[in-house]
């Protein structure tokens, strides 16, 4: 087994927590057979432990991909730790209805990134392929194979593809595959610690990429994913959370249902030392009324499921100072006045419906605060009309 | 009834009744439950609004003592405060009236400065109370001493009246308030 | 402004319950009150309301304020302290219940003092076990602290003196022991040559020189060493036999000058 394969490894394996140790390698598969050896792990250490495996990977000859399988795994388990964009893709009218394979669109996925990315590294920047620069395409390549032949690894130029990027994918539950992409260069290996995930839904029009540094590869990435599902355009919405679960909740409206349960008894906590009307008969609420006014708004707006978790909206605000009484400096400027508003929560959504029936707040709220939902997005940019 | 008196009724035996004005509930509830809780001779009775005026069409006991309750984090709360202020008779504010302002243990998260709702008290000649609510054993002591007040207000204390007590708490509560 | 005091004293309420006879007449009494009170509250209807602007509140409420208080200074002038109605049974009642009141408060009192009491006479006892143990360390210190003045014993200089002396005998003698010891050990296995041996007789010239015991060459060596220990180097004369020297250079006791190889000196065994 290569070196930098069994780093990978025992990298992977160092980052889960002990707890979850067995369920993620017995989800793996590819150990399990040799984890039924040592059934008892919880009173070893964890770096003994890791010594082990990545010996008994060696043993069995793991690859990279079976490294990044469990890498893939592992951030299942962690979701909420990447922050997650929803990018919506379009047909155009009058396309016909395909039947989705996702033996082909695997296939088709991985070779158009290869290509896209090989084509992005031969001709940097503006410089766009043009027929009569196959030579010096020839060149490039020619170059590149030497220096691969040189090293220590038998190559050829498959290999080479090969080596810009490393795809894997993995079936995931309620038919979504998710697809982990290390990037590499035309002199590197790709880099297995910085990947990007997409989490895709075949048949729906919606993917979830986690964010990354490398916004250059985002380009390619989404030209990978609308030809291998056979749509034609693809948009990044404005809408972006660490909890995946709720952005696809909202995204594919399945509203009635329990999210996330990274502390989920809280907000019912919340609600019920508040909204709860006392049994003592010694207390009197004089505005019950509006109470209930209030309450039967809050529950028209937001429902009253438990709401999907984000953790902020964004809204970025161009507009003039309008005021009649004090006619002041802001009063004269030509230029629009611009800020940003940042909320931030745990959990927005349930801050922002307890706000009016907390009294912090008059109801109904904001649409602008309320159109979270429905609209799929939390950065707004608003004008003055 | 638009406007809240403090004699439109006579009193009930041995009861005495607390308005509590303000905008967050959950904070005047815990406050409403830890007063219940003091030991005290009178039949206590704590009423909770958000805003005056009171809704006119349900028959209520006579209110002995109106506490508006002042959140320093949110102007809201002080706006609407200031709002039912105008509900209430003049009469009120001889001792029958008291400010609470909460929230001042945090001074990042203060929008209203303490100054303003000094200043406030000053202009209705009430006093001003300050206690954070969130935290249980302050609320707690706060909740006594209402009571006091209250019983005070409600007449049950022979030979104080509340505005006996007002011209007490006056000049031992805020001796700076006068220079403002 | 004076209804707020004439509410409904709670006492005169509550002290109804146990008299029979005179529990109508207090009934009338309140009854009277309660109607005063509910003159004055009509009359109070009457006034109207005003409510107050932050701006304007704090003249008209000053003035108000001072308005109720001369009335109330004046209500309090005026009133004479209301009495009872001095029934017998009702007195009666009302101290029975004034008794009650301080039999159970004295009760609470005599509780909260036993307990005391208790805690108090615990605490005694574990003072007075403490002083017992403080007692007893003390004892044994004393005791320790005779036994060891009597080991005291006045030390005379005299006899240290003496001491010192007999000690410093016996160590001479003991030198003087070993040193004729060693004496003899020389004498007996290093003797001088002896003269008698034909070889020698060959060399006259060599019988001529007196040549000195192995004993000899070492006190010489030793005094050398002690009295001009800056220079212990002796000059071999040819009175020591070189094979006594070469005995003494080849084990270690005398070294030679790394100059002069005529002279020697005896190894300092002593520093």
């Amino acid at each position: 087994m290569d070196e930098t394969v069994a780093e990978f490894v025992k990298r992977t394996i160092l980052k889960i927590p002990v707890a979850e140790m067995m369920t993620i390698l017995q989800a793996w598969g590819f150990y399990l057979k040799i984890n039924c050896r040592r059934t008892s792990t919880s009173g070893e250490r964890k770096e003994s432990l890791v010594h082990d495996l990545v010996l008994l990977c060696e043993e069995k000859r793991a690859r990279v991909s079976d490294a990044a399988l469990l890498d893939i795994i592992y951030t299942q388990f962690h979701r909420h730790q990447k922050v997650w964009d929803v990018f919506q893709m379009t047909k155009e009218p009058g396309g016909d209805i395909d039947l989705f394979d996702m033996k082909q669109f695997k296939s088709s996925f991985k070779k158009i990134l290869q290509r896209a990315l090989k084509m992005a590294q031969l001709y940097p920047a503006k410089e766009a392929p043009q027929s009569d620069s196959a030579s010096s395409h020839m060149g490039n390549s020619a170059r590149l194979w030497v220096i691969l032949s040189r090293g220590p690894f038998a190559c050829n130029m498959s290999r080479v593809i090969n080596f810009l990027v490393s795809v894997t994918f993995r079936d995931a539950e309620e038919n979504a595959v998710w697809i982990r992409i290390a990037w590499g260069t035309q002199y590197r290996k790709p880099n297995q610690y910085k990947p990007t995930y997409v989490v895709y839904y075949p048949q729906t029009p919606y993917a979830f990429i986690s964010s990354s540094q490398l916004r250059s590869s985002i380009p390619l990435l989404g030209q990978a994913l609308t030809i291998a599902s056979k749509h034609h355009r693809i948009v990044k919405m404005d809408f972006r959370s660490r909890y995946l679960d709720s952005l696809k909740a909202i995204v594919f409206e399945q509203y009635n249902q329990t999210f996330e349960t990274h502390n989920a008894t809280t907000p019912l906590q919340e609600r019920s030392l508040g909204l709860d009307i006392n049994m003592d008969s010694r207390i009197i609420h004089e505005n019950r009324i509006e109470k209930d006014r209030v309450q039967k708004i809050t529950e028209e707006v937001f429902g009253d499921y438990p709401q999907p978790r984000l953790e902020f909206a964004q809204y970025k605000l161009e507009t003039k100072f309008k005021s009649d009484l004090n006619r002041g400096i802001l009063a004269e400027r030509n230029e629009p006045l611009r800020c940003l508003v940042k909320f931030s929560s745990p959990n927005l959504l349930e801050a922002l419906k307890s706000l009016a029936p907390a009294g912090i707040a008059d109801a109904p709220l904001s649409p602008l605060l309320t159109c979270i939902p429905k609209k799929r997005m939390n950065y707004f940019k608003i004008k003055d009309k | 009834m638009a406007v809240l008196r403090p004699q439109d009724q006579l009193p009930g035996l041995n009861t005495a009744t607390i308005l509590l004005v303000g905008t967050e509930d959950a904070l005047l509830q815990q406050l409403a439950d830890s007063m219940l809780k003091e030991d005290c001779a009178s039949d206590l009775k704590v009423h909770l609004a958000q805003s005056l005026p009171l809704p006119s069409n349900v028959t209520r006991p006579r209110i002995d003592l109106i506490v508006f309750v002042v959140n320093l984090h949110s102007k809201y709360s002080l706006q609407n405060v200031e709002e039912s202020l105008r509900h209430v008779d003049a009469a009120f504010f001889l001792g029958k009236v008291g400010f609470l302002a909460t929230g001042a243990g945090r001074d990042s998260h203060c929008s209203v400065h303490r100054n303003t709702v000094l200043r406030l008290a000053q202009a209705y000649r009430s006093p001003l109370l300050f206690c954070d609510l969130e935290v249980d054993s302050f609320r707690v002591s706060m909740a006594q001493r209402l009571v006091r007040m209250l019983q005070v207000c409600a007449g049950h204390v022979p030979g104080v009246s509340a505005l006996n007590l007002l011209s007490l708490m006056g000049s031992s509560e805020n001796p700076s308030a006068e220079g403002l | 402004m004076s209804v707020s005091n004439q509410d409904i004293d709670p006492d005169s309420t509550t002290g109804v319950e146990d008299v029979t006879d005179g529990k109508e007449e207090l009934i009338k009494h309140c009854e009277e009150m309660w109607k005063d009170m509910e003159e004055c509250q009509n009359k109070l209807s009457l006034v109207g309301t005003e409510t107050l602007t932050e701006s304007n509140a704090q003249l008209s409420l000053l003035i108000m304020q001072m308005k109720c208080l001369t009335a109330e200074l004046s209500q309090w002038q005026k009133e004479t302290p209301e009495i009872l109605p001095l029934n017998e049974e009702f007195l009666v009642s009302l101290g029975k219940e004034e008794f009650q009141k301080l039999r159970h408060d004295l009760e609470l009192v005599l509780s909260t003092i036993q307990s005391k009491n208790e805690k108090l006479k615990e605490d005694l006892e574990r003072e007075q076990l403490w002083l017992d143990e403080q007692q007893q360390v003390l004892e044994s210190l004393m005791v320790l602290h005779s036994e060891l003045k009597d080991q005291i014993v006045t030390v005379s200089e005299s006899r240290i003196f003496n001491e010192l002396k007999t000690k410093l005998h016996d160590i001479k003698e003991y030198k003087e022991k070993l040193l004729l010891a060693l004496s003899e050990f020389l004498e007996d296995h290093f003797p001088l040559p002896d003269r008698n041996v034909k070889k020698k007789k060959k060399n006259t010239q060599e019988s001529t020189i007196q040549l000195i015991t192995l004993h000899e060459i070492l006190e010489i060596l030793i005094n050398r060493l002690f009295d001009v220990p800056h220079d212990p180097y002796v000059k071999i004369s040819d009175s020591f036999w070189p094979p006594y020297i070469e005995l003494l250079l080849r084990n270690g006791i005398a070294l030679r000058h790394p100059e002069d190889p005529t002279r020697i000196r005896l190894e300092a065994f002593h520093q």
